[in-house]
């Protein structure tokens, strides 16, 4: 005798009902695609608008409307022709700078969560500290000490290493935060049925919870990757690194031409954040896909 | 998963100790190890019109980049520019991480605590007042109670602090005694004073500098014009970091160079390229 | 007959709760346990204590030669903790599967990572067990692909991979919606019928009353009523027994099939 249940068949409606019914669903998608439609044509609409004012607000001509004079912007593309190709050559430093210093951070954001979540009071003390020094003092300061304080005490290293120390061990420090929510947001019973199978504490970290918990982090990580883009701009400071606000900066200012040079910075920037956001969110889309074949 | 995270650790440390390679082994002087390396590292400012600066190419141009060059072909080396902040190059203890300065570095005795110059010096400047023409300043008097920009570790802000010691600039370079009353605006490099006016900023009217940049700027089509005669005269020489590997044998070898590139006209024919004058000569000696 | 479980003046607290107090039984080779009583009573505390998920405050356990006495601490203790544990195999009211892991993968992770088994033999073992669970074609699906029936028969493979003298039932049908729950009930009858020593904390009456071969009724931590299940269904002897049946609808899940 067996305890399976029968399924029950479900009961079909009336041929009459039937068509009612998905008359209803037809005309619901079709206003629900008519709406959806409108408000995207108004936002392709906005931006076509929003360019061409910018273009206008661009183009240098001097109107008179009504006795109000308007002068638009009058760029020296001139400069931006010549200078363009050699404030774009920045870009590659910056991207470098930015893949070294984010790996960088994420292996540190790594152990400051396991010290942060450690049972071990030194771990966690020190782990606690590390995250309250970095995200205590500014991350500009952080960069200077790499560069100029330490040479005092007899360690030198190039503009790029103590750029990517300082954004790497800045960024780990709010990484912490993020991986560390990550690894509690894994549920408990994942743990517990790891634990029932005989699994050790470190075995569980690393073959169930921290897996789990870095997909979990994949977003928030990667925004912090489009953000240190941004960030690495401070290391221009040093003098030492070329990249892309350094170029921008001497070239503007040697030409008077700041103006044209940040905006060609500004541009870049904004291009390669753009471009990296639309990676990161196909990496997101295949994750939450997820479906694997046995090797 | 942990062997990517090994995989990115071992390699952020390699690239990290390669940029960190600055730093040389203790026993071989200067000149042996940029031989055996091949490259000369020569620090320089990139917006210092005219003796560095970014051409259109983004190329590293002007007197002080082309004397390295040929100072580093005459050495039988390759240059490699870079452009670390000026007060980080006064500052001596380079770690490494250049080798010598042509920057239009005046020897002065504060300077020489921590860096050693080549002799003899390749070009001699006079400091020049400017002030932008709507100031109407046109005496030096008339700068007494201003505000004066400078280029931050500059000669010319040491002298305005009424310094002279520091300087150890023999007393018949200096022509006049510095104004007073003043107070000092420092920025980063003496070419922002004159940028900084152009830019419509009002923190100050006068700036000093040297004349080669004052020119510049004039020539530029920055509203600024000379105030009086040059306050004094500098001797710019190449400069060697006091601590590291010993510097003598290269600082000696480059002291010859410059020497035969002041016999054989080749300092000349830069200063009037790029200068419109002669500068080589060292006017205490007129 | 040795037996197989036997907990000797088990007592729990949770901060100054008191939720089980001085617990003593034996359970033998091949015994169907199962133990019920409202929510509250103790009794998935036990279950857990069993394979120290709760580590008891005081008494000992011991399952099949393994014998720890609580309140230990320290690398022996946790060794022996270790070794109890491989003798047992727990099953959760909320499946728990390693959701990053195709089913196969999460039935194999243990016997590779914990008894250090080599890749091909655990895929072997681990595909023989998916199979008695019926769901060898659902080897390489995840999680979150499978439906809470199917989900908690690929825990109750994985548990059985690991070859355990004792499998332990924590609700294992309660988050089911009804229709799955029989196929989970068809997978734990085969493992009576296979002679596995099994403890269940379950509301499923009709599977206690046909395969349970003792029924204990838990009440605020103690055993109130420890029978068989004809004697407890149709004779409780306490009131609070009574009462706690006469809530549940027993009849609820039995289909008569020749």
């Amino acid at each position: 005798m067996s305890i399976t249940a029968d399924p029950v068949e479900p009961v079909p409606p009336s041929t009459l009902e039937s068509e009612r019914l998905s008359g209803q669903a037809r005309e619901l998608a079709k206003r629900r695609s008519r709406r959806e439609r409108r408000f995207s044509i108004g936002v392709k609409v906005s931006y076509v608008v929003l360019f061409f004012f910018l273009a206008f607000l661009f183009s240098g001509v001097q109107i008179s409307i009504g006795g109000i004079e308007i002068n638009t912007i009058n760029l020296d593309w001139e400069f931006i022709r010549t200078y363009a190709g050699f404030i774009f050559r920045g870009v590659w430093l910056t991207i470098l700078l930015s893949i070294l210093a984010i790996t960088l951070s994420v292996v540190l954001a790594i152990l400051g969560a396991l010290g942060r979540l450690s049972r071990s009071p030194f771990a966690y003390a020190l782990s606690t500290f590390y995250v309250s020094l970095i995200r205590g003092t500014p991350l500009l300061l952080q960069i200077f000490f790499f560069f100029l304080a330490l040479p005092q005490l007899g360690i030198v290293m190039s503009g790029l290493t103590a750029g990517v120390l300082a954004l790497g061990i800045n960024y780990g420090a709010y990484n912490t935060e993020i991986v560390r929510a990550g690894i509690q947001s894994v549920g408990v019973g994942q743990r517990e049925a790891a634990l029932a199978l005989g699994m050790t504490g470190n075995q569980i970290m690393r073959r169930i919870v921290l897996p789990q918990a870095l997909k979990l982090t994949i977003p928030p990580l990667g925004n912090q990757f489009i953000a240190m883009l941004k960030d690495t701009s401070l290391v221009a400071t040093t003098g030492f690194v070329w990249e892309i606000l350094w170029r921008s900066q001497k070239v503007g200012r040697a030409n008077f031409r700041s103006l044209e040079a940040l905006l060609i910075a500004a541009v870049f920037y904004w291009i390669i954040t753009i471009i990296f956001s639309a990676v990161q969110d196909r990496i997101e889309a295949r994750i939450s896909r997820g479906e694997r074949t046995l090797a | 998963m942990k062997r990517i995270a090994t995989f990115w650790l071992v390699l952020v440390v390699l690239v990290m100790s390669m940029a960190a390679c600055g730093g040389t082994g203790g026993d071989d002087d200067l000149l042996s190890i940029i031989e055996e390396r091949g490259v000369i590292r020569v620090s320089t400012d990139a917006n210092y019109e005219p003796q560095s600066f970014l051409d259109a190419s983004g190329e590293l141009t002007g007197f002080d980049v082309e004397v390295a060059r040929e100072i580093g072909r005459r050495l039988g080396v390759e240059v490699e520019h870079v452009t670390p902040d000026w007060d980080v190059i006064t500052a001596g203890n380079w770690g490494g991480q250049w080798d010598m300065s042509v920057g239009s570095m005046t020897v002065t005795t504060a300077r020489q605590e921590v860096l050693d110059f080549a002799e003899p010096a390749y070009y001699f400047t006079p400091a020049q007042f400017a002030a932008t023409i709507d100031s109407g300043i046109d005496t030096l008097e008339e700068i007494n109670g201003q505000a004066v920009c400078v280029g931050v570790a500059t000669t010319y802000e040491t002298w305005l602090n009424g310094d002279k010691e520091a300087l150890g600039l023999p007393e018949s370079s200096f022509y006049a005694e510095p104004p007073t009353g003043i107070t000092i605006v420092p920025l980063t490099t003496d070419s922002e004073c004159p940028q900084s006016i152009q830019a419509g900023r009002e923190e100050f009217q006068v700036f000093l500098t040297s004349d080669t940049v004052v020119q510049a700027a004039i020539d530029g089509g920055v509203a600024v014009q000379k105030v009086g005669s040059p306050a004094y005269s500098e001797n710019l020489a190449a400069a060697f970091d006091k601590s590291g590997p010993d510097n003598t044998a290269l600082r000696q070898r480059v002291g010859e160079i410059i020497q035969e590139m002041h016999d054989d006209g080749t300092l000349r024919d830069l200063s009037v390229k790029w200068f419109g004058e002669d500068l080589t000569a060292n006017p205490s000696q007129q | 007959m040795t037996p197989i479980i036997k907990v000797t003046n088990l007592d729990k607290y949770f901060d100054d709760l008191h939720v089980l107090k001085d617990l003593s039984f034996e359970i033998a080779p091949r015994e169907v346990v199962c133990i019920i009583g409202r929510s509250g009573s103790g009794k998935s505390t036990l279950l857990r204590c069993l394979n120290f998920l709760e580590p008891p405050d005081f008494g000992t356990v011991s399952i099949d030669g393994v014998e720890i006495r609580c309140g230990g601490q320290g690398r022996a203790w946790r060794k022996q903790v270790h070794d109890l544990r491989l003798k047992t195999g727990m099953v959760f009211q909320s499946f728990n599967l390693f959701a990053h892991m195709t089913a196969l993968e999460n039935v194999i992770e243990g016997p590779i990572t914990v008894k250090k088994m080599g890749r091909q033999e655990a895929i072997e073992l681990g595909m023989i067990n998916l199979e008695k669970v019926g769901l060898m074609d659902k080897a390489n699906q995840f999680p979150s692909r499978l439906s809470g029936g199917q989900q908690q028969r690929v825990a109750i493979a994985r548990a059985m991979t690991m070859q355990p003298k004792v499998m332990l039932f924590d609700e294992p049908t309660s988050a089911l919606d009804p229709e799955l729950v029989g196929e989970v009930l068809a997978v734990m009858q085969r493992l009576v019928e296979e002679g596995m020593t099994m403890v269940t904390v379950t509301h499923e009456m009709g599977f206690a009353r046909r395969f349970a071969d003792r029924i204990m009724y838990m009440d605020e931590g103690q055993f109130v009523e420890v029978a068989s299940p004809d004697e407890i269904f149709s004779d409780p002897k306490d009131d609070r027994t009574r009462q706690f049946l006469s809530h549940l609808h027993v009849h609820q899940h039995e289909h008569a099939h020749s």
